[in-house]
């Protein structure tokens, strides 16, 4: 229905001028119209690309850092933390007085007013110069006090290691972004360093926040949770010491002690020498950080004898009471030629043992034969990892059974043609001396969340396994290494009161580059256990490349230091000496 | 139907009393308007008050006039004021054959005076480079008046005044042709020199007049095709001008340069969604998107209240246009026809143009949404305008009261 409103004058011109105005303008609303169109369209087509423009332009993400978990020795001491610490800096171009701001800031972060003026000068017109790094939250709330324009603070979180360098090679560290890189602290990152929070801010155009309500709720950080070590810092200082005088002593290259619980796995001590510490990570090369105790293999030498014996009296290759024919001290099996350091003649299995007799053992070897040989070695963890819970563990080498040549049965028996490491020696002795169970090592006992509660769900499963029958491995610990200790090469591990069981081990070193083995190259061992009676802790002592005009042999090298650890450490446990326990009737 | 009435031409009617009666509801034309003018206005207050948060002051903090929000209340009350008093006193004006010429005279001497005072050194407050204000008052509390925006009614009432003249013949070159031709000339260059969307507007103005007062078609398109000479003239001579309407076209590819305002703009439209981020809740005015207050208020809006505040802006604005064509079809005189059209074709184009600008539709031109964006002297005569609209109306009403 259209209406016309009357009008005048209505001649036929003003309707043509009316025509013309009402199409003119029905014109112009026919272009609004056409611009809501064009409101719907960039609200559908061009949605995507521009809400992508208004969300970089305006939402700055920012996470909101989670704190990392500390890590506990055994008995609680805070061996890593995290602390609060803030960088405080300049903005040379805001500074107005250079004194004045210097002589106010100096006091508050206790550095000489001079220093602070000479560093702001340095930079005189730029933007930034750091006054004091690292400063702790006291000094950081004065400095935030000044309310300075000039005077900034940028929070961080610093990974701190309270041993310094005891205790390094197991801890690791962490990088500047507070990820673990190394270590306890690479293997345990998912649980220590938590989950960052996020939080959308948005923001003008000068990059000021805004808080408007429309903006989103930020999730907040998940803090990382707790680590308790099976560690004992003290113990790891005694065996730190310990290898410290060791090497002082014999020039050695290196050196490495395991102190360890036979029954339960957990190491008490893991120390390594040259020590580092995590504190300063960054200025010392890879080499000194490694843990040597997982990560390098050698030849055991000697030391690798109780294992064979073990087997041989397991498969009935020997009896206890046997009388071998050790010869003069020089041997023919086949064309390879045996020396003993002295000849010994008709010797029994501890004397085999007590005089660490290649002759004698060659010719137990030979009766095994190499499937057996292979078999033990496999069997006792070598050629492969312990599983320990620590990153990077070398498996060792235990050459394929069909690779062997009749040479390997005297090699092998004496500990050549296979490579171990510490941990794996250390572990397979425990074995020996907990009644032939042998048990995965581990060096975290507890995680704990964030809280403190104990997390029991994520403690894995142990892993046991038998490797020779009860009676078999206490003949061999409590009578044969007892022994040695006694009466062999390892007597100079027998320190304080506690009655000492062991083996030692010296163990020529093969040319990095070539063939062959380096004269006077050698890795001293000594692997023992105390109070031999009912065996607490197990220790491993080895000494790399110590001088040779000084000493070499583990009995020399390797078993004094094993032996203060060993006492050391049963003192520090109040563990009560063997006679005691005998009066007692224990 | 009793109230469809087909009128013949030179036919006296004499309607019934109960005809009349029933006109009386359609009698509201000019109320109506003003009051969609005024929703437009007050939409325009509470986006002024919203775009004018800033983290840099408070909206008091900068002292009542140095506060964009109070200073355009206090522009929306007086205009509002001013338009309720045209309304009321402007038909006796309009209906005067002499009052409309000394109106006219009054109307096109101020506009002159004002344009040539802006290039003045001495009055002149020039902004971005152009010479579009006058500044009166201490610095203080200086109203800055622009004097273009007089201009377009002086323009139109002029042009309106010339055809409708005693002795007046559209037909004739040179009794109405060539004076309108030059009104408008004028108008446009001296405008032109400082401010090419306003010019452009009073040109397409000028000439839908010159075409619905009745003149030759030949004489419009050589007046046409001398316009569009000047105004590449016009754009030649200022190369900002040529690089805007260059950029248009590309503006994806400088993002920060170039094609910043452009892309800011469509960003805050399409942040809005259909329904917005809600009033006061929008993020591109804190910086983003400049001229958020005046130019650019449209994708405020757009950005607080959706394409939905989009689509009551542009709905507000397609009626005030159907209110205005149907004052001008009932206007009371020809003179008031013409004058009504030109008026709402003013503002709507106006209002067409910013919208385009803001939708990336057409290049960025420095022309204000009449009614919502910031700025005093646009306000104000957008309510001279309107009042002159509204009493229009008035007239018209009488008249057929008259004539039944």
């Amino acid at each position: 229905m259209t209406r016309r409103v009357p009008s005048l004058p209505d001649t036929p011109k003003d309707r043509v001028q009316r025509r013309t105005a009402a199409v003119l303008l029905i014109g112009i609303g026919v272009c609004l119209l056409f611009l809501g169109g064009r409101l719907i369209h960039i609200n559908t087509a061009m949605r995507g690309r521009l809400l992508s423009i208004a969300s970089t332009q305006y939402r700055s993400r920012s996470t909101l850092p989670a704190r990392r978990g500390m890590i506990f020795d055994c008995r609680g001491r805070v061996v890593a933390a995290t602390k609060n610490v803030s960088d405080v800096f300049v903005d040379p171009s805001r500074v107005e007085d250079v004194d004045d701001l210097a002589e106010a800031l100096a006091a508050r972060v206790n550095l000489p007013a001079t220093d602070v003026a000479a560093k702001i000068r340095s930079r005189a017109g730029r933007r930034y110069v750091l006054i004091a790094p690292r400063v702790d939250e006291v000094t950081a709330d004065a400095v935030r006090a000044m309310k300075h324009r000039a005077v900034g603070l940028s929070d961080r979180a610093l990974r701190t290691y309270p041993l310094g360098d005891s205790m390094g090679h197991v801890l690791g560290f962490v990088g500047r972004d507070g990820a673990g890189l190394e270590g306890i602290e690479l293997d345990h990152d998912q649980h220590l360093r938590g989950r960052a929070g996020r939080r959308i801010t948005i923001r003008d155009a000068r990059r000021r926040a805004l808080y408007l309500s429309s903006a989103h709720a930020p999730e907040p950080p998940i803090d990382g949770g707790h680590l308790v070590l099976t560690l004992d810092a003290e113990i790891q200082r005694i065996a730190e010491q310990a290898l410290a005088e060791t090497v002082a002593q014999f020039e050695a290259k290196s050196a490495v002690a395991i102190v360890m619980d036979p029954r339960s796995g957990d190491l008490l001590a893991m120390a390594g020498v040259p020590s580092f510490d995590p504190n300063h990570a960054g200025t010392v090369s890879p080499e000194t950080r490694r843990n040597r105790a997982v990560t390098d293999t050698t030849e055991p030498g000697s030391a690798f004898k109780p294992f064979i014996i073990c087997a041989a009296l397991e498969g009935g290759f020997v009896s206890t009471t046997e009388q071998i024919d050790c010869h003069d001290g020089v041997h023919y099996f086949g064309r390879r030629r045996v020396t003993d350091t002295s000849p010994h003649g008709l010797l029994d299995l501890k004397g085999i043992l007590t005089h660490s007799s290649n002759i004698g053992m060659g010719i137990i070897a030979h009766r095994m034969g190499n499937e057996v040989l292979h078999e033990t070695a496999r069997r006792f963890g070598f050629g492969a990892p312990t599983g320990i819970d620590f990153p990077g563990e070398a498996p060792g080498f235990v050459r394929s059974l069909h690779r062997w040549t009749s040479y390997s049965t005297n090699a092998v028996c004496i500990g050549y043609e296979i490579s171990v490491t510490p941990l794996q020696l250390v572990t397979a002795f425990a074995a020996i001396v907990n009644d032939g169970l042998w048990v995965q090592p581990r060096l975290v006992k507890t995680l704990l969340s964030a809280d403190g509660e104990p997390m029991r769900q994520a403690e894995p499963p142990r892993i046991e396994r038998r490797v020779a029958s009860p009676a078999t491995a206490r003949y061999v610990a409590g009578e044969l290494m007892v022994s040695v200790v006694e009466n062999g090469g390892g007597r100079r591990a027998q320190v304080g009161p506690y009655k000492v069981l062991g083996k030692t081990g010296t163990a020529k070193l093969p040319y990095r580059d070539r063939a062959g083995y380096e004269p006077g190259a050698y890795v001293s061992t000594f692997v023992g256990a105390a109070p031999a009676s009912y065996p607490q802790v197990v220790v491993l002592v080895m000494v790399r490349r110590p001088n040779a005009a000084i000493g070499y042999y583990g009995s020399l090298v390797a078993a004094p230091a094993a032996g203060k650890i060993l006492a050391a450490t049963l003192a520090y446990l109040d563990v009560p000496a063997d006679e005691q326990v005998a009066t007692a009737g224990l | 139907m009793s109230d469809v009435i087909a009128i013949r031409p030179q036919q006296r009617v004499t309607l019934p009393a109960d005809v009349a009666e029933a006109h009386s509801t359609c009698t509201g034309l000019g109320d109506a308007l003003v009051i969609v003018a005024t929703a437009l206005m007050m939409i325009g207050v509470v986006m002024v008050a919203s775009t004018s948060i800033s983290l840099d002051h408070s909206w008091f903090g900068a002292g009542f006039w140095g506060s964009p929000f109070c200073r355009h209340l206090a522009f929306a009350l007086a205009g509002f004021a001013l338009m309720l008093l045209t309304s009321r006193f402007a038909p006796q004006v309009l209906a005067s054959p002499v009052w409309r010429g000394r109106a006219a005279a009054i109307l096109f001497i101020l506009a002159i005076a004002g344009l040539a005072a802006a290039l003045i050194p001495g009055l002149a407050d020039p902004q971005h480079g152009s010479h579009r204000w006058i500044r009166l008052g201490p610095k203080a509390m200086a109203i800055r008046y622009q004097p273009s925006e007089l201009t377009k009614v002086a323009m139109v009432w002029i042009i309106a005044s010339l055809f409708t003249r005693l002795g007046a013949d559209p037909r004739s070159f040179r009794r109405s042709f060539l004076p309108a031709a030059v009104a408008i000339g004028g108008c446009v260059l001296l405008v032109g020199s400082q401010d090419f969307g306003t010019a452009a507007l009073l040109g397409v103005v000028g000439l839908a007049m010159l075409l619905v007062a009745g003149c030759r078609p030949r004489h419009i398109l050589t007046l046409s095709a001398i316009g569009v000479g000047a105004m590449s003239v016009l754009l030649l001579a200022f190369p900002y001008r040529l690089a805007r309407i260059t950029a248009f076209g590309d503006y994806w590819s400088d993002p920060q340069g170039h094609g910043y305002q452009a892309i800011q703009s469509l960003t805050s439209i399409a942040s809005g969604g259909w329904f917005g981020q809600g009033l006061g809740a929008g993020v591109q005015k804190f910086g983003y998107l400049p001229a958020g207050q005046s130019d650019f208020i449209f994708s405020v809006i757009c950005e607080e209240m959706g394409v939905l505040g989009g689509f009551l802006v542009i709905g507000l604005f397609g009626a005030f246009i159907w209110l205005g064509l149907r004052i001008s079809w009932a206007a009371a005189s020809r003179f008031e026809r013409l004058l009504a059209f030109g008026l709402i074709a003013i503002i709507g184009l106006q209002a067409t143009m910013n919208i385009a600008v803001a939708t990336v539709v057409a290049p960025t031109k420095g022309i204000s949404l009449p009614l919502l964006s910031a700025g005093g002297s646009g306000l104000l005569t957008v309510c001279l305008a309107i009042g002159l609209l509204a009493a229009m109306a008035r007239n018209g009403e009488r008249r057929i009261a008259n004539a039944e």
